[in-house]
């Protein structure tokens, strides 16, 4: 019997039809991967499911009857609950305060406490799930806070559960407590759907996987009848390469040296005695879960932070100072979040092109703006680096998330700097734009340059980096030469649970 | 006078001033937590003030004033709410308009009824409560006293407090859990409105017998920082209306011969500044502060 | 490509001028309740304030202050500060010039003038810096930090012409200023000053540096986002309070062109508001100073045909603000408007189709 039907969706917004007669069926108790690239309609599709949108034709059936959900609580009475990508939690409350809101059980008119952490404690201890019902949501783990989150729609009753790209944000290990959970879920009658556009995932957990491309359903197939590279295929169109590496050809001499990078903030450490070495032609990347360090690693090296104490020299010359001074000096710096540190949303890509060097001639002479020469020099980068632009008149707030990446790689590489600091080069950027920026790193790493990789996706790290230092709770634990890693090693270093290198003293 | 009648005199005066201070800041509370800045809350007070002393003035009836002035209030509070929740207007801008707009309306009005762009009339006041030991007492001290307990009560141990907070934190994840964020933001506003209403209306048909224009002079944004000085709470917000209470009480009691009267009307001003410099770095607002209710 | 920016741009100004339409058409329905017939009424304003050469040189006389002001506001708004401290910046100004302009004797002309305007701009400047060094070393919102500092700064000045500066007992005003730091007549016979021109200076010198220097495109980019400019090396610190100073500098002028050119003397209360009317002045010309000339002129328009109504029917000079008021948030609306438009516009696109 098929639980949950989807029918012919339609959804616009505006001008643009994000999902064009997509069919989609989830069967009681099975783990079913939606698959596609970012913008293929995923996440749309499962709003509308889950009543975030109301579809312009098509119909939802559950267990064979038609419904309309107005909202996301019509949706959640048909018994089924989303685990959003970007956690639903308000940090300040409790466990049991976020787990029970809008289902709150009461005494007379006020709201019972006990009774709240009484029915989570239980509900966890019944799936398994280790968390304090009382503690603040705030001081838990990433991985905890998605157990909370997949505990608060357990509580509503749903029997339909939704992942929203569930492991962006979790380490090897505890993308396998998740998929452990998510078996045991099945086992207890629940079904799954969950959002991805990694692989491996699917290969690993789901027992049937639809794929959607640009709006479009591609096909639904079971696992077994199916191989990456097929997935691959259905998912981008044509073949793709899937992660080839391109070692480096010849790693020269040290051209960016950091030594003794300390930083202590509320009393913690939160970057210990950081040593590191990038080579002329190396690419340096560093793993590690999010948050042990890695932006103020990344702002201590282009002079944003000021840390207690750190020696760098790039191309033998010393630096201090602010970020200024960094960017005189030769870093190059690809933030990690274009929208909020790379990027000027609302001004024009020229504007944008020249953010962080606009004083330097031909931009600007006698202290005046020559905005031709701006303009020329945007119209440059738009064909050299193929951004998709109307033109660089055009705000950059309008372009997609590639080409709004592309405009940030295109400042800093154009400006040819000794050594780039380069986060999360291709976060939510499509497969090709993907492709497109990781040979723009590797080809600069020819000429000679050295690029630090910072990325929370493991995959890139390995599929770029010629050396890998793995960084847990603000210290490097270990460094070695990319191809000695593998999955194991890497994930043990990356929890804590083994270290290699004893910080000198 | 002797030092034990001044301190009474303060002490009254102190507990009379915090009222209106009091009563604007419990609703900047509910705004707040609602995540809508309350930067109107001067307006919504003088319409309370103005609405106060027309219904007074028309009705020659004060409880037919306090009405009209909480109804006035309650009403302008609604178009910020529709502004900014369903329109998305800058929050910061659209509290400044409104700030304007009250002054604008306010005075005009003040001429097209009393025919003088200053004041109104001399207007019914509220009845007094005759107590022992305390004396003559406003009915609007002990209900503030009141508001305080209540608001206090809905926002941390009913149900409805809880969704009202987590609207204010984070609204996508009150939408996802199908509370409706716009019904409570509309309701965290208009409850501001309702209680700036009460506080203007002290303004003018208890604590003086009249409308003057500009009469809150800057009280409502005392209040914002009364807010924030007590962690929006309702509890901290009675706290911080105190302290308030009490710079504001010092000008009218200190008398104006030793120290010049300009100068003793800049303390509120002055402390209110201290606050804002000195303490908002140690309180967090609500997360989803500000924002618009689609994002 | 072009073309599709051309007219997103036009129907940015469209939406502006549906904003003010709307704020006069609420004006209107105003003056209707309060008995007035509105077509009547804004056709006297407008007699009233362009009817004539000598009505226009009075509008003048109105429009110079909202033009220092709107500046002002706009200048901040540009790095995304809410300076609401221009009537308190205005004050500070007028004060300062009066003092310089009356108690510093024996220079000429070309040198008092100067420096009483010179004088005015800095102190002010220096009063609306420190908000934003409040700002950026404490975290003190701006808005609430520059509406307490108006109320410091005119109950000061207050007290400065009640008690020390008092030319005469009972009359809140300092001393006059002495000849040689007036400004001068902009025409022969009309009383307008040659703060006209200062307040035309100010705003090429504010057009040239947002959008030519590198201070404005700083501004701009921190306006737009702080964490963007903090990556491209820029000071968030230095350039807030360096644009609250010339934010405030402006103000400042506004309060000494009233003194040097029109009263000649600090008079307690003198600004009937300016510092705020700013607000819509900025608002309505989009924080873009040559646009700052139309829409001051519109205001001052408006306040000086509005006073000459006054005189004949009584009609309240606060409708004024009511007006201005609705533009703020009109303006700010974007999307209020664009549900006023939408049916308009399905109307306007059914008619063209069948035409």
């Amino acid at each position: 019997m098929s639980q949950v039907e989807l029918r012919g969706i339609t959804k616009r917004f505006g001008p643009v039809t994000a999902l064009n007669q997509v069919d989609f069926t989830l069967n009681d108790g099975e783990i079913h991967a939606l698959l596609g690239e970012n913008g293929a309609g995923k996440t749309t599709l499962m709003k509308v499911l889950y009543g975030m949108h109301q579809p312009d034709e098509g119909e939802i059936r559950i267990g064979g009857q038609a419904k309309t959900f107005k909202n996301s609580t019509d949706a959640i009475a048909q018994g089924i609950g989303m685990v959003h990508q970007h956690f639903m939690l308000v940090p300040v409350l409790t466990v049991a305060e976020n787990i029970v809101a809008g289902k709150e059980p009461r005494r007379g008119i006020r709201f019972d406490m006990e009774r709240a952490v009484r029915e989570v404690q239980a509900l966890s201890e019944q799936y398994g799930f280790s968390v304090d019902p009382r503690a603040k949501v705030e001081q838990l783990s990433v991985g905890e806070r998605q157990r909370v989150e997949i505990l608060k729609i357990l509580y509503k009753g749903a029997n339909t559960l939704i992942f929203d790209e569930p492991t962006a944000v979790l380490t090897p290990i505890e993308v396998k407590e998740l998929f452990a959970a998510m078996r045991q879920l099945k086992a207890g009658g629940k079904s799954i759907i969950i959002i991805t556009h990694k692989l491996y995932e699917v290969m690993e957990i789901a027992d049937r996987i639809t794929v959607l491309r640009d709006g479009r359903l591609i096909g639904s197939v079971n696992r077994g009848e199916v191989t990456m590279d097929k997935l691959a295929y259905m998912m981008v169109g044509r073949q793709v390469a899937l992660n080839e590496r391109r070692p480096a050809k010849k790693i020269g001499a040290p051209l960016c040296e950091v030594r003794g990078l300390s930083y202590r903030k509320d009393g913690a450490d939160v970057l210990k005695n950081i040593s590191l070495t990038v080579h002329e032609g190396e690419i340096l990347g560093i793993a590690g879960i999010e948050g042990n360090g890695q932006t103020e690693l990344l702002e201590a090296l282009t002079g944003i932070l000021q840390p207690d104490s750190m020696e760098m020299t790039v191309a033998g010359k010393k630096l201090s100072g602010g970020a200024r001074a960094f960017l005189d000096a030769g870093v190059g710096h690809v933030p990690e979040d274009r929208m909020t540190r790379g990027l000027v949303l609302p001004l024009s890509i020229s504007e944008n092109a020249v953010l962080g060097y606009e004083k330097q001639e031909p931009f600007m002479k006698h202290g005046v703006f020559r905005w031709k020469q701006v303009r020329a020099f945007a119209d440059r980068l738009i064909e050299e680096y193929q951004i998709k632009a109307p033109g660089s008149g055009a705000a950059v707030g309008s372009l997609s998330g590639g080409n709004q990446q592309k405009v940030v790689i295109a400042r800093v590489f154009s400006q040819t700097p000794d050594f780039v600091v380069c986060a999360q080069p291709t976060r939510g950027v499509d497969i090709a734009a993907s492709e497109y920026i990781h040979n723009v790193m590797l080809d600069y790493r020819d000429k000679g340059k050295a690029v630090l990789l910072v990325s929370a996706d493991l995959d890139e790290i390995k599929a770029l980096s010629d050396n890998i230092a793995v960084l847990y709770k603000g210290e490097i634990v270990a460094q070695d030469a990319a191809e000695n890693f593998d999955d194991t090693r890497l994930g043990l270093l990356m929890t804590g649970a083994a270290r290699e290198r004893e910080v000198a003293q | 006078m002797n030092w034990a009648e001044l301190l009474g005199i303060l002490l009254i005066s102190t507990v009379r001033m915090c009222t209106p201070i009091t009563l604007a800041a419990v609703g900047g509370v509910f705004s707040a937590r609602s995540g809508v800045m309350a930067l109107g809350l001067e307006g919504f007070m003088l319409m309370g003030a103005f609405g106060a002393a027309w219904g007074s003035f028309v009705s020659q009836n004060a409880l037919v004033g306090l009405l009209c002035g909480v109804a006035l209030s309650a009403f302008y509070s609604l178009i910020f709410a529709l502004l900014c929740v369903v329109f998305s207007v800058n929050q910061v801008i659209c509290g400044i308009g409104m700030n304007l707009f009250a002054s604008g309306f306010t005075a005009s009005m003040t001429q097209l009824v009393w025919g003088t762009r200053a004041n109104s009339d001399i207007v019914p006041t509220l009845p007094h409560l005759t107590l022992p030991l305390v004396g003559d007492l406003s009915p609007l001290i002990p209900l503030m006293l009141v508001i305080v307990a209540a608001s206090w009560f809905y926002l941390f141990r009913t149900p409805w407090g809880l969704r009202l907070r987590i609207v204010g934190e984070n609204t996508p994840a009150a939408k996802s859990i199908g509370i409706n964020a716009v019904r409570y933001k509309f309701l965290g506003v208009a409850i501001s409105g309702v209680l700036c209403g009460l506080a203007g209306s002290f303004l003018s048909i208890d604590h003086v017998n009249r409308f003057v224009r500009e009469m809150t002079a800057g009280r409502g944004f005392i209040a914002v920082a009364v807010n924030i000085l007590g962690r929006f709470n309702p509890a901290g917000a009675l706290g911080g209306g105190l302290l308030f209470g009490f710079t504001d009480s010092l000008s009218t009691v200190i008398s104006s011969d030793s120290v010049p009267g300009q100068l003793l009307q800049m303390i509120p001003y002055a402390a209110t500044l201290f606050v804002i410099v000195f303490a908002v770095k140690y309180v967090s607002a609500p997360a989803g502060m500000g924002k618009p209710v689609d994002e | 490509m072009k073309g599709k920016k051309d007219s997103a741009r036009l129907y940015g100004v469209l939406r502006t001028v549906c904003a003010l339409a709307l704020a006069l058409v609420c004006g209107g329905v105003l003056f209707w309740i309060s008995g007035y017939k509105p077509l009547q009424v804004y056709t006297l304003i407008f007699q009233g304030a362009f009817g004539s050469w000598s009505a226009f040189l009075t509008t003048l006389t109105y429009t110079v202050p909202l033009l220092f002001s709107g500046l002002a506001f706009a200048l901040a708004s540009r790095a995304s500060i809410m300076n609401l401290g221009g009537e308190g910046q205005i004050y500070v100004g007028a004060m300062t010039a009066a003092i310089v302009g009356a108690y510093v004797t024996g220079l000429p002309r070309l040198a008092h003038l100067p420096l009483s305007l010179l004088a005015a701009f800095a102190v002010a400047g220096a009063y609306g810096a420190l908000a934003g060094f409040l700002k950026v070393r404490f975290g003190a919102n701006e808005v609430i930090v520059t509406i307490m500092m108006n109320y410091l700064a005119q109950n000061f000045c207050s007290y400065l012409v009640a008690y020390p500066l008092q030319d005469s007992l009972g009359v809140p005003q300092t001393k006059q200023i002495m000849d040689s730091a007036r400004l001068g007549h902009a025409f022969e016979g009309h009383y307008l000053s040659t703060a006209l021109y200062l307040a035309l200076a100010a705003i090429v010198i504010a057009w040239f540096l947002m959008n030519k220097t590198h201070l404005g495109y700083q501004m701009k980019v921190l306006g737009c986002n702080q964490k963007a400019a903090e990556t491209a090396g820029i000071d968030y610190r230095k350039i807030t309070v360096v644009t609250m100073f010339l934010s405030a500098g402006v103000a400042g002028l506004c309060g000494a062109g009233q003194v040097l050119g029109t009263h000649f003397r600090f008079i307690e209360d003198f600004s009937t508001g300016f510092g705020f009317e700013g607000i819509a002045v900025a608002a309505l010309a989009g924080n873009n100073p040559l646009m700052i000339l139309l829409s001051g002129l519109l205001f001052g328009g408006i306040k000086s045909g509005a006073a000459q109504v006054n005189r004949v029917a009584s009609l309240p000079m606060d409708y004024v603000m009511i007006i201005q008021a609705m533009v703020v948030v009109l303006v700010a609306s974007p999307r209020l408007i664009d549900a006023i438009l939408k049916p308009l516009r399905k109307l306007a696109k059914a008619k063209g189709d069948k035409g």
